[in-house]
């Protein structure tokens, strides 16, 4: 597995590090493009509106049914645009994927030409009158906008996100990846114009490539077809930290069949912490596999939900439980995780559930190398953390991790917040 | 033109047929990390009446997935996710209209994974209070599934569109139709539909063919297997028309959401006419209303649709159903102009570079698909059952003409065959 590992460029002229992975395993050359964005109130929305605006058109392909169908000439490339968040990052993220010549009728060479596509899209975008062509942003802005009221349509997302919004109060993580309807309103071409210009110019390009296409070529091709860009800034990884205060707890009804539970705890750990494997065997141990305690214990033993499950936010080391219950059997599973989590503190842990939770966190980690898309998702979230880790580090340090590792790291992480999304007595 | 059949062939199975039946296709796939195999029982939730040795017999909905569920739990009461815990791999399952499959990825231990498939999805154990509690479990992903609008936007379409056809039916069942499930049904079914003659397995990654076979031969001479039973699912009578014309639900959510469907009726009964429409469809579909299509972008800038517009064909031999919608808040309005789209384009035809672009997608997006090993088996398992290879879609795909889209829309894409189905907030 030392062969897939990533190996790092900077471009220093055109602003841009390139994340490069050759290999042949894949029917298709994939490359991700990011740019990192501080999450911020005051912009959250402008970031979340640009590449969808951009998207509509570039200087070439002014009219997005002759650019979407530019992609379909070449095979279908596809070309999917979002904006993502991760710890206090906004990502705008442009994702490109395109068949490999062998598996085409001709054999036709088509990375170059989506790549031109692509780079029309961030740096030359269709400019009538030097602005952004107004149905694009009023398109645009009322899509987005949907979006954002469209959160509630997913019960569980809307929830999760809610947990963290309650939780973070004040903190920039606390922000919608797709900011507010309020400030979305309020943005004028003029201001998204001014905005663009500042992503443009100062925002790193973070590139990653899996695929045929050797590094030499790639690098060629972007001196050749990027714009200089001399003074972007750099990205230094979120801290975390430990608020002191009491659990919070907010409750919110909704006309929905099943409650959907989540609790949200401040870890204290991140990528950077010398604690972070452990958290990650004792994240699987309490409900990140079907074999967890709370799996076990809430489903399989006593029926209360259909799923049940834990996760780790490790950039801004945060963890939740998200379980989807009845209403009235909210008290009996919240007993069955607080004294499973205690039984976890007080190192009452079987080696055949740690050995379990190694070896499906081992393989999860093997597995990464057979998807370019995990590929990359792994070595992006280090690039915004700093970090040069290999998988095959964080396997060893994992294996190494004993019971009384897991007890003393789930001590200290703390509870913060619970929130329930209840149903409605009209609801069932 | 390249020969597709070359380079798709290091991708060809090897086949093999066990003494008592099982049906099994193999690849090896060097270079991957997981190895991932997949075990498929016809039992879907749409056979819900079949008739076995010559008696009809009645099987109540959401029978084919409360089995699933079932089979998850070992001998001694514990559960099947804990053995393959213990080899390092993760397993799941999931029921369709048509079948349910069993699967499993790993790293390491393949052969002693592929005994634990074998042996849990061959064996069936369960008491009174196991079924009791697995109930309590269901109704929670019942539940589950009745807080997703989109689901329910779907489902209220499929009630509207079919009186009798339990593709109606919800995959699950209801609380009450799995409330009458007992351990003698689940053992009539296990014993029918699970058995070797019935089932098959697909095993895929950096593996050795020779090895794994003489091991699930080992396997399956353990394995009970008494007389192959003779199984005819029944469809029941059809009309051609819609049930309802319209439904509406309110739910607790941000924008309506609309589904215009059209029943299709007279499914082709060949296998390789069913692929050529599925992939026609899938080619109206993209020339119609995809994102390169005049009418995407003209009912997007418009504000009546969103980027979650999007329009799609799904079919067995027994039934089939044209969907187009997504998120709006005009839905009447939508609906208009759909239709529009619809009667303009039965008047002036398929442009066929039109045609020529939507394959040339259709081709790239099937290639990418196949990078991942998941969809190559199971993509083989829905193929061995209808009697194709992977080559056939390419094939297929080559041979459809303008005048095969503008026959599916003439024949099937009416207004009386259509209903539609909304889900909207409370007003």
């Amino acid at each position: 597995m030392n062969n897939f590992n990533f190996s790092r460029h900077f471009l220093p002229e055109v602003g841009l590090y390139l994340y490069h992975l050759p290999t042949d395993k894949f029917k298709t050359n994939t490359l991700k493009c990011i740019m990192p964005l501080p999450l911020e109130a005051e912009k959250a929305s402008a970031n979340a509106l640009l590449p969808f605006v951009l998207y509509r058109g570039s200087a070439e392909y002014p009219e997005s049914m002759a650019l979407i169908r530019r992609l379909e000439e070449l095979f279908g490339t596809d070309l999917a645009v979002d904006v993502r968040k991760r710890g206090e990052w906004q990502l705008i993220d442009f994702t490109l994927e395109t068949v490999k010549n062998s598996f085409l009728p001709m054999k036709e060479d088509i990375f170059p030409a989506a790549l031109d596509i692509l780079q029309g899209i961030i740096f030359d975008p269709f400019l009538p009158g030097g602005s952004f062509k107004q149905q694009y942003l009023e398109s645009e802005k009322r899509t987005l906008e949907e979006e954002i009221i469209n959160l509630k349509n997913n019960k569980m997302e809307y929830a999760l996100e809610r947990c963290f919004q309650e939780m973070c109060q004040g903190e920039p993580f606390s922000i919608f990846r797709y900011g507010n309807r309020e400030a979305l309103q309020k943005i004028t071409g003029e201001q998204l114009m001014q905005h663009y210009l500042e992503v443009r110019n100062q925002a790193p390009l973070y590139l990653f490539f899996v695929g045929n296409i050797g590094a030499e070529k790639i690098i060629e091709w972007i001196r050749e077809k990027f714009p200089p860009r001399e003074n972007i800034y750099s990205i230094e990884p979120n801290g975390v930290f430990i608020p002191n205060r009491p659990e919070k707890i907010v409750v919110e009804k909704d006309i929905i069949s099943q409650g959907k539970l989540n609790i949200g705890f401040r870890t204290g750990i991140n990528r950077q912490s010398p604690d972070f494997a452990t958290l990650l065997v004792a994240n699987g141990l309490l409900a990140g596999f079907p074999h967890s305690r709370l799996f076990r214990k809430v489903r399989e033993e006593q029926g209360l939900a259909y799923y049940i499950f834990s996760r780790v936010e490790s950039t801004k080391g945060l963890m939740t439980v998200s379980a989807g219950i009845d209403g009235e059997q909210l008290e009996e599973t919240l007993d069955i995780i607080e004294g499973e989590w205690a039984k976890i503190v007080n190192g009452k842990i079987k080696s055949e559930e740690l050995s379990f939770t190694k070896k499906a966190l081992g393989s999860q980690l093997k597995i990464i190398e057979d998807d370019a898309l995990e590929l990359i998702g792994v070595e992006l979230i280090n690039a915004i953390n700093s970090l040069q880790q290999n998988r095959r580090e964080l396997m060893e340090q994992i294996e190494k991790v004993e019971k009384n590792d897991v007890a003393r790291v789930m001590s200290e992480v703390k509870k913060d917040t619970l929130f329930f999304l209840e149903p409605d007595e009209e609801g069932s | 033109m390249v020969d597709l059949k070359e380079t798709l062939l290091r991708e060809k199975p090897v086949l093999k047929k066990f003494s008592n039946g099982l049906a099994a296709a193999f690849w090896n796939i060097p270079g991957y990390q997981k190895k991932y195999a997949i075990l498929e029982s016809p039992l879907g939730s749409i056979q819900v009446r079949v008739k076995v040795e010559g008696r009809e017999v009645e099987i109540p909905e959401g029978t084919a997935h409360f089995l699933e569920h079932k089979l998850f739990a070992d001998k001694e009461g514990g559960s099947v996710f804990d053995h393959f815990a213990s080899l390092g791999a993760s397993c799941n399952a999931y029921t369709s209209f048509v079948g349910t499959s069993y699967l499993f990825s790993t790293t390491e231990n393949l052969e002693k994974c592929l005994d634990l498939l074998l042996d849990f999805v061959q064996n069936l154990y369960m008491t009174p209070e196991s079924i009791a509690r697995e109930k309590k479990v269901i109704a929670q992903e019942i539940s589950m599934y009745k807080d997703h609008p989109g689901w329910r936007v779907f489902f209220n379409l499929l009630q509207n569109l079919y009186f009798q056809h339990p593709v109606r039916n919800d995959i699950a069942g209801t609380r009450d139709s799995i409330g009458i499930i007992d351990q003698d049904l689940l053992r009539f079914c296990h014993d029918t539909f699970y058995h070797p003659e019935n089932l098959v397995l697909a095993v895929i990654g950096d593996i050795n063919i020779e090895e794994i076979c003489d091991s699930i031969a080992r396997n399956q001479a353990r394995q009970w297997s008494g007389e192959t039973p003779s199984i005819s699912f029944m469809s029941p009578e059809e009309p051609s028309r819609v049930k309802k014309k319209e439904s509406r639900e309110q739910f607790s959510l941000g924008q309506p959401i609309m589904q215009l469907g059209f029943k299709i009726n007279e499914q082709p009964r060949q296998s390789r006419e069913l692929l050529a429409r599925e992939l026609s469809f899938a080619l109206l579909a993209d020339i119609l209303f995809g994102t390169g299509s005049p009418a995407f972008y003209e009912l997007y800038d418009e504000g009546l649709i969103d980027d979650g517009f999007a329009a799609g064909f799904s079919g067995e031999k027994s039934f089939g159903y044209f969907v187009i919608g997504g998120g709006t808040n005009h839905p009447q309005e939508l609906v208009e102009r759909i239709f529009k789209v619809l009667e303009k384009t039965k008047k002036e035809g398929i442009d066929p570079a039109d045609l020529d672009r939507a394959r040339k997608k259709i081709w790239g997006g099937f290639v990418a698909g196949l990078n991942s090993l998941e969809v190559l088996a199971g993509q083989f398992v829905k193929d061995y059952r209808r009697g194709l290879e992977l080559v056939d879609h390419f094939s297929a795909l080559e041979r459809i003409t303008p005048s095969h889209l503008e026959m599916l829309l003439h024949d099937f894409l009416q207004g009386e065959y259509s209903s539609i189905s909304i889900v909207e907030p409370p007003s």
